[in-house]
């Protein structure tokens, strides 16, 4: 069949003209193709599996640092957990502090206006009096003035003659 | 001998000085006023007293002061206490001359202060007074002291007897 395919025409389009290309093709076809089973698919195959593996390794790493995003993910969601109870914990605990330091400041405020108000009522009844005592004495002094000047006036010599002659009439009585 | 003794001396020298004067009571009345101006002006206490100023010149002014207005006892004893540099001690002296005097005479020295000087009735009438006060007569010795102001301070011994105008100016002051 391979002569009639290829004798009577040297440009058959299915076989060449010369069947002995034919099989010295065949043969180097078939050698070549052995030769790549037999060296070049291995090799090839060791290259998929390599490849397979590190994929499949990859592959786990990558499930891996998944796993340990995911945890640290829940670690920093528990440490924000936390941080928000802290937070609060710490407001609050300020917020009582302020509310008792201003309690604290307003009986303080309120003792030292108490304070303030006896200390000036002090001053005020103590400045009075001083006035009150400076006025007496100053009236004290004027009247007495007045009075001596009064006195002194009048004492002519009839009168300082009358104070001695009542005086020795009380000595004598 | 201590100081006291010499005024005591002294005071009994004087008093044996007036005594013998004829004009005793005058000496007296003299030397008692000149005991109250000597008190009363500075001038004459730095004068008399001074030991700077020179004896002369204390003389001098002694016989100044004196010459025609007093007897020459009076100057002769003033003369006396300037020469001894007790011109000091006048008002000392003649207090208690005056004392030796009124109990030489079994009387009580009674210094009378009063803004005005007392006439001789007055006198009498208060000696009279005081003499029925205390039991026993009194020698008066009128001080004019115009600060008794009016009335009359009476002192005998420890007794005082105020009637001056002074002492009521003072309660009315202790009233206010």
């Amino acid at each position: 069949m391979f002569n009639l395919l290829g004798a009577e025409a040297p440009n058959s389009f299915l076989l060449p003209g010369d069947i002995n290309e034919f099989y010295w093709g065949t043969v180097a076809f078939v050698v070549v193709f052995g030769l790549l089973g037999k060296f070049a698919v291995p090799v090839l195959r060791k290259g998929l599996q390599a490849r397979s593996d590190k994929i499949a390794k990859e592959l786990g790493a990558a499930d891996a640092a998944k796993a340990e995003a995911l945890a640290e993910a829940e670690r920093i969601r528990a440490s924000i957990g936390n941080a928000e109870a802290d937070a609060a914990a710490i407001v609050a605990e300020a917020r009582t502090a302020a509310t008792q330091l201003v309690a604290t400041m307003k009986d303080r405020s309120i003792q030292e206006a108490a304070d303030l108000r006896t200390r000036a009522a002090a001053d005020i009844e103590s400045q009075k009096n001083q006035a009150i005592a400076d006025l007496r004495a100053e009236v004290t002094e004027l009247a007495r003035g007045a009075a001596e000047a009064v006195v002194r006036s009048n004492l002519d010599a009839d009168t300082q003659a009358a104070l001695i002659n009542r005086y020795i009439d009380q000595v004598g009585a | 001998m201590a100081d006291s003794n010499r005024t005591d001396v002294l005071a009994d020298a004087l008093h044996a000085m007036v005594a013998v004067s004829p004009v005793a009571g005058e000496v007296e009345d003299e030397l008692f006023r000149l005991a109250r101006i000597y008190e009363s002006s500075d001038a004459l206490r730095t004068t008399l007293s001074d030991a700077t100023v020179p004896m002369a010149r204390r003389h001098q002014v002694v016989e100044e002061l004196l010459s025609g207005r007093a007897t020459p006892t009076t100057v002769a004893i003033l003369g006396l206490l300037v020469s001894l540099d007790r011109a000091s001690d006048l008002p000392k002296l003649v207090d208690a001359m005056a004392r030796r005097s009124a109990a030489a005479s079994n009387r009580s020295l009674a210094e009378v202060r009063s803004a005005v000087p007392l006439d001789d009735a007055q006198v009498d009438r208060l000696a009279a007074a005081l003499e029925k006060q205390v039991g026993h007569p009194v020698k008066i010795r009128v001080i004019v002291d115009p600060a008794v102001v009016g009335g009359v301070v009476t002192q005998i011994g420890d007794l005082v007897i105020d009637g001056s105008v002074r002492s009521r100016l003072a309660q009315l002051r202790e009233a206010f």
